[in-house]
């Protein structure tokens, strides 16, 4: 809890800062502020991305080894170790959001606290305040902005949508570009096996949906923080995604090799279900050598 | 770029890419997301807990309004007389104004959110509950429409109206009979303590660093004066009628001429005047958060005697008489103390509370008590009342609020 309390306290005293420093308005402190919180976490967002798109070509091959080592985890980390697949590395793409958390309810705080919305927010913010700044000469703090009360939420409605429409633009633009294997209907329930994939499809839409309904409850400050935030993240996905064509056209070739090595493990498969059909636990057999057939049949299907 | 971007547009908005993109086969994982969504977002209807408790009191009842709960009590048979919950998450920071004839409690609340459904919205309310024996008070009137904008200011009545300011910058009146709105009045921001009420005036400070002359009749401003700082506390009317005087955030105290606003004398103060002065005969008497307190010549200004209490003082300062009542309250220790001075500046004996005092006590009448409300829900410390005897400071009954009831 004391930890949590400092940083608020630096939170906050960086807040009124900005706010001291840039002519006590506190919508340019706020964008300023999340310009800043955007800026510390480009590293982990520009590695997180990089990583989805790796880890997305290497998912075919990544669900061959699975399925072939289901039952043997040993063998199946022995094969991930040999691609250069961690699946550690898949919880990288929660680590933003993760890391983004004590930011968001701490600028909530901080909000709550800055525009006094009860003496108690202020008294506090006199007594978490360093002693270098003189909060009577900033008071009072301007809680307006255009037709919003920044401490309470915007009753016409307009940030909540916004929130959530930018929100959804910038999870758009952060997600690994759709592969042209996936946009092929045919292909596409390899795409849906991968939970990985699942989650983030999920979470496009959720995500600015839970969102735009805390931006409905909570006060019009922390959803200009959000929209801010989020414009800032369109922008970093675009220029991001422009960058990184050239690595995405090594991932592709990247893809193709792994599914080959993809179909050679399914073709070994085939081989050790077809020589143990004739052992006693036929069924477990008889169903891996089933689901080879079947693939078999879908390759075909493909080439016709 | 902007074929780029609207390339992008296209594909995110791509109906074939939408439907592909939504599988059934992912049911859980959304479901868990979406109870999330609705559950998270039912916090912005929960109590917030954002403020201290206030007091208000008659010679024989004490009146506690704290979180959702509004309380009576009779302290001369040491039990809770009622209990009033307000609707859903409301909160009650405003101290309750109680007209002991006509057997009503006048109360304004904080607000609650309207829910997701409303898109958010405050509903704020106002209140007059009928003070009797029924537990929960019947309700005269309760009024939702009148107010836009959270209450933390308690209210002050002059004849058929009640005066009172919003955290949205405005003050207003409303009838006593109805709770209609009659008039209100715009400032530059939040008012966070009542009004005082002078013949056809009545005077209120703002956060926004101004003291306002308000025509009582229909809202219209007679004079503002700009303090040095924002302005929290009530402000006095001097006993002569003459002067109105007034704390503010900037470290002083300032005296005004009520007809035309103009400045008096002021006096300094080491730290922020939060809480209302008092005055007793020709003493003002106020306190700082640093907890100093001053005693001042009501006519000039001039220093009579200084002295310092334990902790901040944010409440009002109060008289029993000639006994000046200094309730004060340490933030990190959550130590609480009243004590009282003569007239003359002498330390007549200093009580400690159960807990800190935030908000202003209250003097019961003529009872020879005085009501602090300790404790704060906020910061978890347990939430209670003590009576103490403003001759000798002995704590003659002290009220709690259960493990509980603070839930």
């Amino acid at each position: 809890m004391a930890i949590w309390q400092e940083f608020l306290n630096l939170m906050l005293n960086v807040m009124v800062g900005l706010y001291q420093f840039l002519g006590g308005n506190f919508i340019v402190a706020l964008v300023t502020f999340t310009v800043l919180m955007r800026l510390l976490m480009l590293p982990i967002n520009l590695r997180q991305q990089r990583s989805s798109i790796k880890m997305q070509q290497m998912q075919p091959q990544v669900q061959a080894i699975q399925k072939k080592y289901k039952n043997d985890q040993t063998k199946m980390m022995e094969e991930f170790q040999k691609i250069g697949y961690n699946p550690a590395d898949s919880l990288l793409g929660c680590l933003p959001l993760l890391i983004q958390m004590p930011i968001f309810f701490g600028l909530y705080r901080v909000i709550n606290i800055m525009l006094q919305g009860t003496p108690l927010a202020l008294l506090d913010m006199k007594f978490r305040l360093w002693e270098m700044y003189d909060l009577a000469s900033l008071l009072p703090i301007d809680n307006t902005f255009l037709w919003v009360n920044l401490a309470q939420p915007d009753p016409f409605l307009v940030l909540p949508i916004l929130v959530a429409g930018t929100m959804f633009l910038q999870q758009k633009l952060m997600a690994p570009p759709t592969s042209a294997a996936s946009k092929d209907p045919k292909k596409k329930g390899a795409e849906d096996d991968n939970p990985a994939a699942q989650m983030q499809q999920s979470m496009l839409y959720t995500m600015p949906l839970m969102f735009g309904f805390f931006a409905m409850s909570f006060g019009s400050g922390l959803a200009i923080y959000f929209i801010i935030s989020n414009i800032i993240g369109i922008g970093q996905g675009y220029i991001v995604r422009r960058n990184l064509a050239d690595e995405r056209a090594e991932a592709d070739r990247m893809r193709e090799e792994s599914k080959k090595l993809a179909e050679k493990y399914e073709v070994d498969d085939a081989k050790e279900g077809d020589s143990s059909e004739s052992k006693p636990q036929a069924a477990t057999s008889n169903g891996s050598s089933k689901v080879s057939n079947k693939s078999k049949k879908k390759k075909k299907k493909g080439k016709k | 770029m902007l074929g780029h971007i609207k390339k992008l547009e296209i594909q995110i908005l791509n109906k074939s890419s939408f439907i592909h993109s939504v599988s059934y086969k992912r049911p859980l994982f959304t479901i868990i997301l979406l109870l999330m969504v609705f559950l998270l977002s039912a916090c912005g209807g929960a109590r917030q807990a954002g403020n201290w408790p206030s007091v208000s009191a008659t010679d024989s009842h004490v009146y506690v309004a704290f979180a959702g709960d509004v309380v009576s009590l009779d302290v001369a048979n040491q039990k809770e007389a009622w209990r009033f919950q307000g609707e859903g998450a409301v909160e009650f920071y405003a101290p309750p104004e109680v007209v002991p004839e006509e057997e009503t409690v006048y109360l304004a609340d904080f607000g609650r959110s309207g829910g997701i459904l409303s898109g958010g919205a405050l509903i704020v309310s106002m209140y007059a509950l009928e003070d009797g024996t029924t537990n929960p008070p019947n309700t005269r009137w309760v009024k939702e429409d009148v107010i836009d904008g959270r209450i933390v200011a308690g209210l002050q009545i002059v004849d058929d109206l009640i005066f009172t300011g919003t955290s949205n910058n405005k003050i207003i009146a409303v009838s006593r009979n109805d709770g209609n709105l009659i008039w209100e009045s715009p400032t530059e921001n939040a008012i966070w303590s009542p009004p005082a009420g002078l013949n056809d005036t009545i005077f209120v400070t703002s956060i926004d660093r101004n003291i306002y002359a308000i025509n009582r009749s229909d809202g219209s401003e007679k004079w503002t004066h700009t303090l040095n700082g924002a302005g929290s506390g009530s402000p006095v009317v001097s006993a002569d009628e003459r002067l109105v005087y007034a704390g503010s955030f900037g470290g002083e105290v300032i005296a005004l001429d009520v007809d035309d606003g103009s400045e008096v004398w002021k006096a300094a103060a080491d730290d922020w005047v939060w809480g209302a002065p008092v005055q007793i005969d020709n003493v003002l008497i106020y306190g700082d958060v640093s907890g100093n307190v001053y005693a001042v010549d009501a006519d000039t200004g001039a220093s009579i005697w200084q002295a310092t209490v334990n902790d901040s003082i944010v409440g009002d300062i109060v008289a029993d008489g000639s006994t000046v009542l200094v309730a004060s309250g340490n933030e990190e220790t959550f130590v609480g103390h009243v004590t009282a001075f003569s007239i003359a500046g002498e330390e007549l004996w200093e009580t400690q509370t159960t807990a800190h005092i935030q908000s202003s006590p209250a003097l019961m009448g003529d009872s020879g008590q005085l009501a602090v409300v300790f404790g704060d829900v906020t910061n978890d410390v347990t939430l209670g009342v003590n009576i103490i005897d403003t001759t000798n400071g002995s704590i003659g009954w002290t009220w709690t609020l259960t493990e509980a009831e603070a839930e």
